[in-house]
């Protein structure tokens, strides 16, 4: 049940999917449900050399000193888990003037956390917070959101540890688990307050 | 038998530090806009906020006196109460301020420009933890349960915590103006509230 073949960047990818499918969807034919069929729109997702070389650096001298290069990993999900979205999807590195497709995607890295353990075998958490903006072509914000990824690995020791750091940035390769959410370790940040 | 005892002490000290480091972190218990402290609501937008000033409220729901760190959590939540249109909330245009600053003009084109939430500077909190067990769960429960940038489709709420910098010497936040806007999707100005402490 919890063996993961995706890494955490595609569940955010996955996750942001899913949420865009159904809000613009929603937007689109004042459906609830998701479609099964592609958006009839064509995209153009942003992903800047920046953002594709985004890197979190945690911890003090007190702590771990670590670094979480999340942007190679993210550049290399992103076109992949969004390109069944989308009628068409083009990748692009600055932002298109005039734009050619109908949304332009944005996405951006918010923050990152994680827990440190106290034994090798005491399990760490990685949380992930990515937000993603749509516009369309006049420039316009038509919608944002942001999505929550988690992953969970054991501390590991002096051998593992670096290992299990990238596999919770991976988030499924070996025995990495999900935990928190039910969807794959993402959560839409607005399920969590449900309507009042 | 002192080999026994030994280590059925190292056990013990493992179950008790393994539960000190996967302790949870409870919810705050959600609540309308109406029922916060501070309330106000505008073109079928409602917001509420619920500042955590109370020690102990910080320490149940953070483990932390989070005022030690210099901030005051806000617990905010926002209604969408329109039932056709969708509200883009955006958090980077999120502000605050002093109240009395800026109901002056003069002072307002200073600090009108009241900084925004976005950048919160989580490393501070977690160095200035003088608790080091646990450090890093408390900094990640800060950034799971901060609010975020999110488009309220019509019905829909969010909610999450701001931390924002105590206003008064004592460190509560009385006279704060926490200014919040939201563009309905399509339209070029943002619906503005505003909430005061």
């Amino acid at each position: 049940m919890f063996r993961l073949h995706s890494s955490l960047v595609a569940l955010l990818v996955c996750g942001f999917a899913v949420f865009s499918t159904t809000t613009l969807a929603d937007a689109q034919t004042d459906s609830t449900q998701p479609p099964t069929a592609k958006l009839q729109l064509t995209a153009d997702v942003l992903l800047t050399p920046e953002f594709c070389s985004t890197k979190f650096k945690k911890g003090s001298w007190k702590t771990i000193k670590e670094e979480f290069a999340l942007g190679p990993t993210a550049c290399d999900d992103i076109e992949t888990g969004l390109a069944g979205v989308f009628s068409k999807l083009t990748r692009v590195q600055t932002n298109p003037n005039p734009l050619d497709a109908q949304v332009l995607l944005t996405p951006r890295f918010v923050d990152v956390a994680a827990t440190t353990g106290v034994t090798a075998f005491s399990n760490r958490d990685l949380v992930v917070v990515m937000e993603w903006t749509a516009k369309d072509a006049s420039g316009k914000t038509v919608w944002i959101d942001t999505v929550q990824g988690t992953a969970t690995h054991h501390m590991g020791n002096v051998f593992t540890y670096t290992k299990n750091r990238n596999r919770r940035r991976r988030f499924g390769k070996g025995r990495s688990r999900k935990s928190g959410t039910e969807d794959g370790g993402v959560a839409r940040l607005t399920a969590r307050c449900p309507i009042i | 038998m002192l080999r026994a005892c030994i280590a059925t002490s190292g056990l013990a000290l493992l179950v008790v530090v393994t539960a000190v480091a996967t302790d949870d972190f409870p919810d705050y218990p959600l609540r309308a806009p109406q029922e916060c402290a501070v309330h106000a609501a505008k073109d079928e937008i409602f917001v509420g906020a619920q500042p955590l000033e109370n020690a102990v409220d910080q320490k149940t729901y953070f483990k932390t006196n989070v005022a030690h760190l210099g901030f005051v959590p806000v617990f905010v939540v926002i209604h969408n109460g329109s039932n056709e249109s969708s509200f883009l909330f955006d958090k980077s245009a999120v502000s605050y301020g002093s109240a009395s600053v800026l109901d002056t003009p003069k002072a307002k084109s200073k600090t009108g420009e009241v900084l925004g939430l976005s950048v919160i500077p989580y490393a501070g909190i977690f160095a200035a933890a003088k608790v080091m067990k646990g450090a890093s769960q408390i900094q990640q429960n800060l950034v799971k349960k901060e609010l975020r940038s999110t488009t309220l489709s019509p019905g829909a709420s969010t909610c999450g915590f701001l931390y924002v910098p105590p206003v008064q010497k004592d460190g509560s936040i009385e006279g704060l103006r926490l200014r919040v806007a939201l563009t309905r999707s399509g339209a070029d100005q943002p619906t503005i509230l505003e909430l005061d402490f």
